[in-house]
């Protein structure tokens, strides 16, 4: 409790919308105990576009699933707009995740027994939206990424780049502060994945605080920041 | 968090349609034939050689011809039951010195048709005076099964009312035609058994039993003769083990099958996570799906488990009064063992990473 106030004041004081605070995260291998990183210090505003670079294991998507709350670190706090979500239930965390922050993956991850627009329909309906309106919401939101045709395809019926739309589409589903974005182009070619930035900055400009983690050095040009990871854990 | 759940389960369903029906037809047999084990300790079993004869017989003594008359069982003296329907009550009523014949199905009424009530001198070491073996045939139109009570009235008057229990069901379908005490009929396809009839008609309290080959043999020749065809099997088997064994089966089926249906719907699971799905809302999505499946094969099992198993197979006429209550039992069973599935995927979500799985390539 002490420590929370501690962090709500610090956030205060450093007027950031996400903080990182000390963060250490190491894990334990059958073998050894793996440090990914120590003592992490990171500050992040609201509405900025942050893109973080760095080599295959220095454990950027990890500080994504850490805001996510997906992973809780191993010593430090992480507070989001003044809250302390380790100090969170399990079942507030995912309220949290549910109503704050809108996660798109590298792979799509789309549920295949959902068509694109019962995929945008989920977290809604997780967040206790009727089933009318979710589907009101989720078709105005998949005509935002021009989709509004293929609504009723499933996963396997639309290309790369749909699925990513339909995506992100979801991400936006309940409005959140925060859309974090791990390798969203990574499986995508150069002109989807130019679409794709497209949306992101988009996103961005409508007052959003976007993440992205990627090895794509052209995303940087959306970027109000950029963090490499190498610099970080140094 | 009702909308999603049902909403989830509904399209899960529908989408994994045959992995579900393949889960289902994996379970049926198992169930079913777990619940005839687990039952069989309240059956005794009759020995049926000694109802059936497989020959054909014709009539004695008989002013109506039996053309098709298939078996003939069991031909005794002693109480004969009828079956009274009457102010919707269902009783069985005591007739004296009759004997039974079979097959003339249909072209009796059913206030005529009789049933036997096994008093014989060569059952009384199996056969309690309490005990009661009836016909498949009766057992149907009472809708009673194996460890209900019957009652047989005297036919003095309905004062007297006797509780039997039923032991055993003999699988024969037949009919009963009441002689009365006038006189005897045996029906038989051997002439020169014309002759039993008198040792009937003088007191009424001989016996002889139809062996396979249809040759009929007087008690006192076959007086070690057992109508229960069971006792090699121990009752400690029949009691302790077959029960506890059935419980560990199914219990292991359920573990696997939920371990199953969690690797299969580990991504899914993920996912759901990822977009902020409690656990406890995970957890009561896949019971809902094992709810369904279970409910699904527990049907289909005991519909088997009465037409096939116990009725086809073993000649056992189970009530759907009895059904009624197997149904509520493993509904209740269900309930247990989907809550220990529910730790059980817990305790596998604990153990898997949620966020590997979300960075990982699609199923």
């Amino acid at each position: 409790m002490i420590y929370a106030n501690y962090c709500r004041k610090r956030v205060i004081e450093m007027e950031s919308y996400i903080c990182f605070n000390g963060v250490s995260m190491s894990f334990q291998t059958k073998y050894q105990r793996v440090d990914l990183f120590k003592h992490l210090d990171l500050s992040i505003h609201q509405n900025e576009f942050i893109v973080i670079l760095g080599r295959s294991g220095s454990g950027k998507s990890t500080i994504l699933n850490l805001i996510a709350g997906f992973l809780r670190p191993t010593s430090g706090a992480i507070c989001i707009d003044g809250n302390d979500i380790n100090k969170l239930t399990e079942s507030q965390v995912s309220g949290f995740r549910n109503q704050r922050i809108g996660y798109v993956f590298q792979f799509f991850n789309l549920i295949d027994q959902f068509n694109a627009i019962e995929n945008v329909m989920v977290p809604l309906l997780i967040a206790g939206y009727s089933k009318r309106a979710a589907r009101e919401r989720a078709s105005d939101l998949l005509s935002v990424v021009s989709l509004t045709e293929r609504r009723t395809h499933f996963p396997f019926q639309l290309s790369g780049g749909e699925q990513q739309r339909v995506a992100i589409a979801r991400a936006l589903a309940n409005n959140p502060e925060i859309i974090l974005a791990d390798e969203p182009t990574g499986n995508l070619d150069s002109s989807t994945s130019e679409s794709i930035l497209a949306q992101l900055d988009q996103i961005h400009k409508s007052g959003k605080t976007v993440i992205v983690v990627t090895h794509d050095t052209t995303i940087a040009n959306y970027a109000t920041r950029i963090i490499n990871m190498k610099e970080l854990s140094q | 968090m009702r909308e999603i759940l049902i909403f989830c389960l509904a399209k899960d369903l529908r989408y994994d349609f045959r992995k579900y029906i393949k889960q289902a037809v994996f379970l049926i047999p198992i169930i079913s034939i777990t619940l005839m084990f687990a039952s069989i300790q309240n059956i005794k079993f009759i020995n049926q050689s000694i109802f059936l004869g497989e020959m054909r017989y014709s009539s004695i003594q008989q002013t109506e011809e039996y053309e098709d008359v298939e078996n003939c069982f069991a031909v005794y003296t002693g109480e004969i039951a009828v079956i009274d329907e009457r102010n919707n009550v269902k009783i069985l009523k005591n007739q004296y010195y009759c004997e039974v014949f079979n097959a003339v199905g249909s072209e009796f009424e059913f206030e005529n048709t009789y049933f036997s009530f096994q008093n014989l001198n060569f059952d009384a070491k199996n056969l309690s005076k309490s005990e009661i073996i009836i016909s498949y045939d009766i057992a149907q139109r009472l809708d009673v099964g194996v460890g209900d009570t019957v009652w047989l009235i005297n036919s003095n008057g309905n004062e007297s009312l006797y509780p039997y229990t039923v032991v055993s069901i003999m699988k024969t379908k037949y009919s009963y035609q009441n002689i009365g005490s006038e006189g005897t009929v045996l029906i038989s396809d051997k002439s020169n058994h014309i002759n039993l009839i008198d040792l009937y008609s003088d007191n009424g309290f001989k016996t002889f039993l139809l062996d396979s080959s249809g040759d009929i043999l007087l008690s006192d020749e076959k007086d070690e003769a057992s109508v229960f065809s069971l006792p090699t099997i121990s009752t400690v088997v029949i009691n302790i083990i077959f029960p506890i064994l059935s419980i560990l089966l199914i219990t292991l089926v359920v573990a696997r099958e939920s371990g199953n249906l969690f690797s299969r719907k580990k991504k899914y699971i993920s996912l759901l996570f990822g977009m902020g799905m409690p656990q406890k809302s995970i957890i009561r999505l896949l019971n809902g799906t094992e709810l369904v499946i279970l409910t699904f094969s527990t049907v289909c099992a005991l519909l088997i488990y009465k037409f096939i198993l116990l009725q086809q197979f073993i000649g056992q006429y189970v009530p759907w009064r009895f059904m009624l209550i197997l149904m509520l039992v493993c509904l209740a069973a269900q309930i247990v063992v989907i809550h220990y599935s529910g730790k059980y995927i817990e305790m596998m979500i604990g153990q898997n990473d949620l966020c590997k799985l979300l960075q990982e390539k699609g199923d």
